[in-house]
């Protein structure tokens, strides 16, 4: 953190330098030449705007470049497209064109196909303009062919407009016809109906009287009657026949028609001659004009009718020609459309394979600014901003509830620094103000307490002394079987030799004895041995009483020399047992430390006769003697020896009858100069790694029930302590336990004196590996 | 990116949809009026003579249609809209009448209304009910149009209702055996003998000669010389004005001494006009009651309803049935309602009952498209019309 922070800053203030003078002059006042909070935050907020501008510039670039491709697509392919497609369908509609003309029946429709054709060709003309300018040289080769058509079409309209004027006029010759045929029907009727009537009656008109029969029947009356008889008949004839031709479709037949209507002229011009020639001149008229109507002028219905076929004939060949034209054309505007869809397609899906990349990439570019936000938001507010923030308001937090001892860290260089460094100011300021009340209210209290403590402590202290007093007990309990066991010897030392020397006592009165008897006689009684010898046989009594005596005299020397060692036994055992301190002395170091380990050895076998263990010394003789209090130090040894004994009693216990396994403890000393060094080994048990660091702790232990007070090492690691000395222990579970012991040859004036309690801290062990 | 189809495909797909589309657009001309009726106005079209034999029909059914329509638009007009009434002139003449019909149905009349005649109206009425314009009240009474003819709306009774009634009266009031006929030589005439053959049929009786003329020609002489042959003692006349005043003169000068019974469509008027001095009874059968009789009720309102469009005009029979023909028309479009189509108005007239005009009732059904059925005898005496309850020697 503070690494990071510092990069940050270093990096900010390497910003500052390079800004232009003025500029970094303004920034450097604005931001208090730091890179503060309010810097900090921009940054970040910065970092973030800048990743979605770049996220925003990477879409607005790819949009440029879509928006270009789409353009194309627009301005280009679909444009193209669009006309090709009205290139097809105006040569479609232009194809359409020619049977509609053909089959237009009035000049509307047929106008309006002429207006289709032109707007048809206009469009075509521009798309085939539109389509050229694409590069699309397949639109040129529409054109000679929509030319072609459009000509074909300009003469089937031609034609047909041509045909329609022949078939107006037809319609025109037709309703004429009919209505002079009526015309003259109705003249007819009358007439035909006075005739009759003035034959069968002699009445002409209502006033008039009948005539006679003779003149009824005259010939003239009958060639009238006969003769518009005929003119009925060959005027039916020739309309009827002109109605046909009108409807012929064969100019063969057409021709034959006219020779007949012709045939009927003829005959109606012969009936017209019965006729009178009153009702000849009504009919007249109407007779002429049905002649010309039939062919007496170039419009008459016959020449019409052959020009209308010449036409329909024409129409059908330009039609013929034109489907030609028309096959060739479809042909090649479905090449064009093909290739203007094609074209089109390719730009489609290539824009449409862009528009894909740049929705996944506008996609990605998101999520990177997301991402790049969440990493700002949380490595730079969450981590820098908020984390050391909430660390502050925590450690604010712990000082309103009165701990003064929090540590404020003062990291980096901005406002939160600032924040630390005044509240670490604020706190220091607190735990002055906090003191002062403290020292006045704890002067108070510390008087009341002190006197309490007193107490405390007197009853401590003797509960202590009692304590120790029973843990010397103890040991003195477990020395004494040991004890015993050495006094055993001296005492039997003593027994034997003052056994001896009763005997050599008695062997010597009787030789006093003899030499009196011999000698009583001469009386002296005993007590001074020899006389008698001395007297009878003195050579021979005086060397043997000299032998006794010195015998006795050694005897003497043994027994008050063992006497002596276990007075010294009673009197190191009371000394053990002593409360009062002893008393420092130089002590022997491998005097004591053997001394114990056969007190300690014989303790426990005087215990339990099945327990062995193998006692391996190493004494350096140069280890000599060190300042110390001997009954203390023993302590020491015994305890730890014993233990060592007793790890390596359990470990055989728990082997069972592994016989591989040999009870070892070695014993070594060290001389170090200004120091001995005194291990103890064993390869018992073994103090598993999580009560290690107990095993000095007071009132600590391991075994069941009575067989330790657990006051043991405390007491021995007070001793050695007191002695200025350092005591290490190291041990693997099931493997060995080696205690060590470095011994000063002076205790140091100020000595560690004796804690109050030894719990305080395993480190004060040293290295336990 | 959704699907991708191809872009010449979904070219394709736009362009038909707005094909489709551009066809539903309906057109400009429909906006401006549906089926002849316009915000303020209603549209009618007539297709009759106003020229030619029988112009006096044509003229005078337009003048009593306009008398009752005006009378309308006079007062306020039908639901707020003015009737108009566009006439054409056929000449009595089928294919006339026929391309007049054409136009004025695709001009988008309401109805074709006071058509003349029996050829004509064989012509315009299919035009009219293929269209499905009303075809209303038509100057015939020719069969066809009141055989299932749902688009066509008569006013007045059959021909065969009149020649049933005229050879009841002869047979009857008469006791007459003798009875020829004279008709047109087209599909009225025919119509109108085929009425006198059913009606002396039924009575064991056919006709004792009968004689035809062309229309539109008074050459009857031939056909009078025909029905002299059979020595009748009446002679029904099928036919127009004319040729029926040309052929009662020449009977007479001949000497034929006959009754002669016209009916209705003859044209009463003009047929008393043509005949002048020589029209003494002479019968003439009419489907609508004495234009003269203002004890009527429709009558006269009739005679005010004329003297408002034209002062001068007399009466005649031809102009009440326009009028009645008007009226009708009138009291559809107001059963019809607030926005009558051709529909409404006719299945306003058949659901309607009993519509009376004021003395004349007409009454329309599911099967029945003929208003009235009954027939009127009028004689000729004096030069003037009289209604008679029976013939009488």
């Amino acid at each position: 953190m503070k690494a990071l922070d510092h990069r940050i800053h270093s990096a900010f203030m390497w910003f500052l330098e390079r800004l232009p003078a003025g500029l970094g002059r303004r920034v450097r006042e604005t931001t208090g030449g730091r890179f503060g909070l309010a810097s900090q935050i921009l940054v970040g907020l910065g970092g973030g705007v800048f990743l979605t501008l770049g996220a925003s510039f990477l879409a607005l670039g790819l949009m440029t470049i879509l928006n270009t491709r789409q353009n194309e697509i627009n301005e280009h392919y679909m444009p193209t497209l669009v006309a090709a497609f009205e290139v097809a369908r105006s040569s479609s509609e232009l194809v359409r064109a020619s049977p509609r003309l053909v089959a237009a029946d009035t000049p509307g429709d047929l106008e309006g196909v002429r207006q289709d054709v032109l707007r048809e060709e206009e469009i075509l003309n521009l798309r085939i303009g539109d389509v050229t300018r694409a590069g699309e040289s397949i639109g040129l080769s529409v054109v000679p062919l929509a030319q072609s058509l459009v000509d074909g079409i300009d003469q089937i309209m031609q034609s047909v407009a041509r045909r329609m004027e022949y078939r107006t006029r037809l319609d025109e010759l037709g309703t004429e016809i009919q209505a002079v045929g009526q015309e003259i029907g109705l003249i007819l009727a009358g007439e035909l109906d006075d005739q009759e009537f003035f034959i069968d009656t002699g009445l002409r008109e209502l006033d008039d009287f009948a005539a006679p029969v003779s003149q009824r029947t005259a010939q003239v009356e009958l060639d009238h009657h006969r003769g518009l008889m005929g003119f009925h008949a060959s005027q039916n004839i020739a309309i009827t026949l002109m109605f046909q031709a009108m409807a012929q479709d064969d100019a063969d037949l057409l021709r034959a028609n006219q020779e007949r209507v012709y045939t009927a002229f003829s005959e109606i011009q012969r009936a017209l001659e019965d006729i009178r020639p009153a009702a000849a001149a009504r009919l007249g008229p109407g007779v002429e004009r049905l002649r010309e109507l039939y062919d007496g002028t170039v419009s008459g219905v016959f020449t019409t009718r052959t020009l209308e076929l010449e036409e329909i004939r024409q129409s059908q060949e330009l039609l013929n020609r034109n489907q030609q034209t028309t096959a060739e054309m479809v042909a090649v505007v479905e090449d064009l459309v093909g290739h203007a869809e094609n074209a089109a397609n390719t730009a489609a899906s290539g824009a449409g394979t862009l528009l894909r990349l740049g929705w996944w990439l506008i996609l990605g570019v998101n999520v990177i600014a997301v991402g790049a936000a969440v990493v700002v938001g949380w490595k730079f507010f969450g981590e820098r901003l908020l984390v050391r923030v909430r660390h502050l308001s925590d450690a604010m937090r712990r000082m309103s509830r009165g701990d003064l001892e929090v540590q404020v860290e003062i990291a980096g260089n901005d406002e939160v620094t600032d924040m630390a460094g005044a509240l670490e100011v604020f706190r220091q300021h607190a735990v002055d103000v906090q003191r002062l009340n403290l020292v006045e209210k704890l002067a108070n209290e510390v008087q009341a307490k002190n006197i309490e403590l007193e107490s405390t402590l007197d009853d401590l202290r003797r509960t202590q002394q009692q304590v120790v007093k029973q843990e010397k007990l103890a040991s003195l309990g477990a020395l004494t079987a040991g004890i015993a066991h050495e006094i055993r010897n001296p005492l039997n030392f003593v027994t034997n030799f003052a056994a001896l020397s009763e005997e050599l006592i008695e062997e010597l009165r009787e030789e006093l004895e003899i030499t009196n008897g011999e000698g009583s006689r001469n009386g002296s009684n005993g007590s001074v041995a020899g006389g008698g010898r001395d007297a009878a046989e003195a050579g021979l009594d005086r060397e043997y009483i000299d032998e006794v005596l010195s015998d006795l005299c050694t005897n003497v020397l043994k027994v008050r020399e063992h006497g002596e060692r276990a007075n010294r036994i009673v009197e190191g055992m009371l000394a053990h047992s002593r409360e009062e301190s002893g008393q420092r002395e130089p002590v022997d170091v491998n005097l004591l430390l053997d001394e114990y380990a056969k007190l300690a050895y014989h303790g426990l076998r005087a215990a339990d006769p099945t327990f062995n263990v193998g006692i391996e010394r190493s004494f350096d003789p140069d280890a000599g003697r060190v300042e110390g209090i001997a009954r203390d130090l023993s302590r020491v040894f015994l305890n730890v020896i014993t233990n060592a004994c007793q790890a390596t009693d359990l470990r055989r216990r728990e082997g069972g009858g592994d016989g591989a396994y040999s009870p070892r403890v070695w014993i070594a000393t060290e001389d170090r100069d200004d120091s001995v060094c005194v291990t103890i080994r064993d390869n018992g048990t073994g103090i598993p790694g999580d009560i290690l660091e107990k095993i000095f702790d007071p009132f600590f232990t391991t075994k069941a029930g009575t067989q330790g007070t657990g006051l043991g090492l405390s007491i021995s690691h007070e001793i050695v302590q007191e002695h200025g000395g350092e005591f290490y222990v190291d041990s693997v579970e099931g493997e060995f336990t080696e205690f060590r012991m470095v011994l000063p040859r002076q205790i140091a004036e100020g000595a560690t004196p004796p804690s109050p309690n030894p719990t305080g801290s395993s480190g004060r062990f040293g290295a336990v590996s | 990116m959704g699907t991708e189809a191809p872009l010449g495909a979904r070219l394709k797909a736009v362009s038909q949809a707005l094909a489709v589309l551009a066809a539903f657009v309906p057109g400009a001309e429909a906006q401006s009026g549906s089926e002849g009726v316009f915000p303020d106005s209603i549209v009618f079209g007539q297709s009759a003579a106003l020229t030619g034999p029988a112009s006096e029909l044509g003229i005078n059914m337009n003048l009593g249609i306009r008398a009752a329509f005006e009378e309308a638009n006079r007062a306020g007009g039908v639901h707020g809209r003015f009737l108009r009434l566009v006439v054409r002139d056929d000449g009595y003449e089928p294919e006339a009448a026929a391309t007049n019909s054409r136009e004025l149905v695709d001009s988008g009349v309401f109805g074709l209304i006071g058509a003349v005649g029996t050829p004509t109206s064989s012509a315009a009425e299919p035009i009219a009910s293929g269209a499905s314009v009303p075809y209303i009240g038509p100057f015939t009474g020719a069969e066809f149009l009141r055989q299932d003819r749902e688009y066509v709306v008569n006013v007045r009774a059959s021909y065969y209702q009149e020649t049933e009634e005229m050879i009841a009266r002869l047979t009857g009031d008469l006791a007459y055996r003798r009875i020829a006929v004279l008709y047109q030589d087209d599909s009225y005439g025919n119509a109108g003998l085929s009425g006198v053959r059913r009606a002396l049929a039924r009575r064991d009786m056919r006709p004792v000669s009968t004689g035809t003329y062309v229309r539109n020609t008074v050459a009857v002489k031939r056909a009078l010389l025909d029905i002299q042959e059979g020595r009748p003692q009446a002679i029904v006349i099928i036919g127009a004005y004319r040729p029926a005043a040309t052929f009662i003169k020449w009977a007479r000068r001949l000497g034929l001494d006959a009754v002669f019974v016209n009916i209705s469509f003859v044209g009463s008027n003009a047929l008393l006009e043509e005949l002048g001095d020589g029209g003494n009874g002479v019968i003439v059968t009419q489907v609508v009651p004495f234009p003269a009789d203002a004890s009527v009720p429709v009558v006269a309102r009739f005679h005010s309803a004329l003297r408002a469009v034209e002062p001068d005009a007399v009466p005649g029979f031809v102009s009440l049935e326009g009028y009645l023909a008007g009226r009708l028309a009138v009291e559809a479009l107001q059963l019809a309602g607030e926005n009558p189509t051709r529909n409404l108005f006719l299945a306003a007239l058949k659901n309607a009952g009993a519509v009376n005009l004021g003395g004349f009732v007409v009454r329309y059904g599911e099967a029945d498209n003929q208003g009235s059925d009954r027939v009127f005898l009028t004689v000729i005496r004096d030069g003037r019309f009289w209604p008679i309850e029976q013939l009488s020697r």
